[in-house]
């Protein structure tokens, strides 16, 4: 008799609740890696599953062609996709809690845009670099970090606005998403009236960061948007309690010992840092950082110890998904990534705002 | 044992309270009474540590309230505002949320277990699997008393908390309360709006005029012209079937 009163006391719905989500886990990670070895595998050089995983055990050092495919051109791609994603619905996924509206983003919040304002004054402004159209793909940036900097300033300048805005007139985070949408057309703006001023070729290489391209990315790339990746993935996860207290207003996180302020603006600025890294060095990359969260919100509700990590994997998923359909829907052209998320993101929202009932 | 001593409180300038001086033994529950706009919320949040008052010292249990770090507070002091708009999250995780002062990353067994403990107490074990979006208002206000006593608290402080509540509801909750604070030997302060209601379950009341003035005695003592002054309603004080009750004349 007390076995089974202790099997229904009301912790097993708690306990059947947690391995639901670990295994909703599990299935996002599994799809990743599906996708992962079906992407690494398709371009102008097809490969079988099994020589994609022969050539990723191989090491970066073998010779055969399967190697150099696979190590220098395919997996920096994917890897980028893969942090990119994850470093944008990350963002998004947190910017949408602390502001408590489902409509924030990198590039709702003007985060993304004021980033690639940033690269593009580097380019014209400061002749960081021009596109040189010698071939498909060559895009001759002089001063690489240059214009990553100068994106990276732009992002955070947009986020530490919006902040300042905030700390200043004391909106109401719902609002905050008015003044992002109002930066992020000040950027907009701004990023025409640079281009319109400059030569073609250096207009040429401006556009490479108003609409997101994985073509950019190389190891160096990866390993740097990894680099800021994950110590914030942890920091931001490890928030996941307090940002469930925010859930259910100010006063109540405040009750619970949560310090309000002080979480919006330190999970703010990581959200900024994340969103205007990978549009430094990708480029703007819309939809993800909205979508993303959605989608996990759909599956295993909103505590934060689950969908922020969650949210990653779905927003990698999301991305390398949009990017492997950028690459083979009419290949051998390669559509750049940020238009196939859009193009896929704008129906995906409103099926899902439908089906919410429009809550 | 909630020591309050010479506090003021105030809202953008003015005087709402001037100079509590008000000791509540562990086991009491006060009902915090006034008109709108007197200050009760704002008194509620102010022992919350959620408003700073304009002078005056408050010590739970020989501390003041104010030298405690965030969570060490919230180890101490629940609070319920007065609204609540529900997250998507299950009754479960809604009450379990009261352990956040005291979990560093994972909730352990003994956290599940005094969740547990509180769900049955409050008669909501069945419903420790439906969403808290889902509720009535008084299964709502039940799950955030319940979270409120996760914390474990030796002071809570309900603002409203019966406001939008049917009647059928008001008793239960307020009954609940009354009988928590009693076998947990809480300290309690509830903002009422309702006098009957403080009259039937409370021990003490605090009287809010509005003008920086204030009443405070054992529930018993209230009269009608303490009433009279801070409402500006004559009322009478009565008795009917066994509770006594003030009518407005």
């Amino acid at each position: 008799m007390d076995a089974t009163v202790l099997t229904s006391a009301p912790r097993a719905s708690f306990h059947h609740q947690a391995r639901r989500r670990l295994l909703a886990g599990l299935i996002l990670l599994l799809v990743l890696v599906v996708l992962m070895v079906y992407a690494l595998g398709q371009g102008s050089y097809p490969l079988p599953p099994m020589m994609v995983l022969e050539a990723l055990a191989g090491g970066p050092a073998a010779t055969d062609p399967a190697a150099h495919v696979i190590w220098s051109i395919r997996l920096p791609r994917l890897l980028a996709a893969l942090l990119a994603g994850m470093s944008l619905a990350l963002a998004g996924a947190v910017m949408q809690s602390v502001l408590r509206n489902p409509l924030a983003s990198p590039m709702t919040l003007g985060v993304s845009q004021g980033a690639a304002f940033g690269a593009t004054c580097a380019i014209v402004l400061l002749g960081a670099g021009e596109l040189n159209r010698l071939g498909p793909e060559t895009v001759v940036v002089e001063q690489p970090y240059l214009v990553v900097g100068a994106a990276l300033v732009g992002g955070l300048c947009t986020a530490a606005a919006i902040l300042l805005i905030a700390l200043l007139r004391q909106l109401r985070p719902e609002a905050l998403v008015l003044a992002g949408i109002a930066l992020g057309a000040f950027s907009s703006a701004g990023t025409m009236l640079v281009q319109y001023f400059a030569s073609d070729t250096q207009a040429a290489a401006t556009l490479f960061w108003t609409f997101g391209d994985l073509g950019k990315a190389g190891w160096r790339e990866v390993g740097w948007l990894a680099l800021v990746l994950a110590p914030l993935l942890v920091l931001l996860t490890r928030t996941g309690w307090q940002l469930n207290a925010m859930a259910w207003g100010e006063d109540s996180a405040r009750a619970l010992g949560v310090a309000v302020a002080r979480l919006r603006l330190t999970v703010l600025a990581a959200g900024a840092v994340l969103a205007a890294v990978s549009t430094a060095f990708l480029g703007v990359i819309g939809f993800v950082g909205l979508i993303a969260p959605h989608l996990v919100r759909l599956i295993i509700g909103v505590d934060h110890r689950y969908l922020l990590p969650y949210a990653a994997l779905a927003g990698a998923i999301v991305l390398l998904g949009a990017d492997t359909l950028g690459r083979l829907i009419i290949a051998p052209v390669v559509l750049p990534v940020g238009a196939v998320t859009a193009m896929l993101g704008a129906p995906l929202l409103l099926v899902l705002l439908l089906r919410r009932g429009g809550r | 044992m909630l020591r309050i001593e010479a506090l003021s409180i105030g809202h953008g300038g003015r005087t709402l309270l001037r100079g509590l001086e008000l000791e509540l033994p562990a086991g009491a529950l006060l009902a915090v009474l006034g008109p709108n706009g007197a200050g009760k919320s704002t008194l509620i949040r102010t022992l919350a540590q959620l408003h700073p008052p304009q002078g005056g010292r408050v010590q739970l249990d020989g501390t003041p309230l104010d030298r405690l770090e965030r969570s060490a507070r919230a180890r101490q002091v629940a609070y319920l505002p007065q609204q609540s708009r529900p997250a998507a999250v299950t009754v479960y995780e809604a009450v379990l949320l009261g352990r956040v002062p005291h979990l560093r990353w994972q909730a352990g067994e003994g956290d599940l277990a005094l969740v547990d403990d509180i769900l049955d107490h409050l008669g909501l074990a069945a419903l420790a699997a439906r969403r808290c979006t889902e509720l009535s208002g008084g299964e709502l206000q039940k799950v955030l008393i319940g979270r409120a006593l996760a914390q474990d608290p030796r002071l809570l402080l309900l603002d409203e908390p019966v406001n939008h509540l049917d009647l059928a509801n008001r008793l239960e909750v307020l009954a609940l309360v009354q009988r928590t604070a009693r076998e947990r030997d809480l300290v309690t302060l509830v903002v009422l709006h309702d006098l009957n209601l403080a009259l039937r379950f409370a021990d003490r009341f605090l009287l809010l005029d509005g003008d920086g003035g204030h009443r405070t005695g054992d529930m018993t003592a209230l009269t009608p012209e303490q009433i009279e002054q801070a409402y500006r309603v004559a009322v009478v004080r009565g008795e009917l079937a066994g509770h006594p009750l003030f009518v407005p004349i």
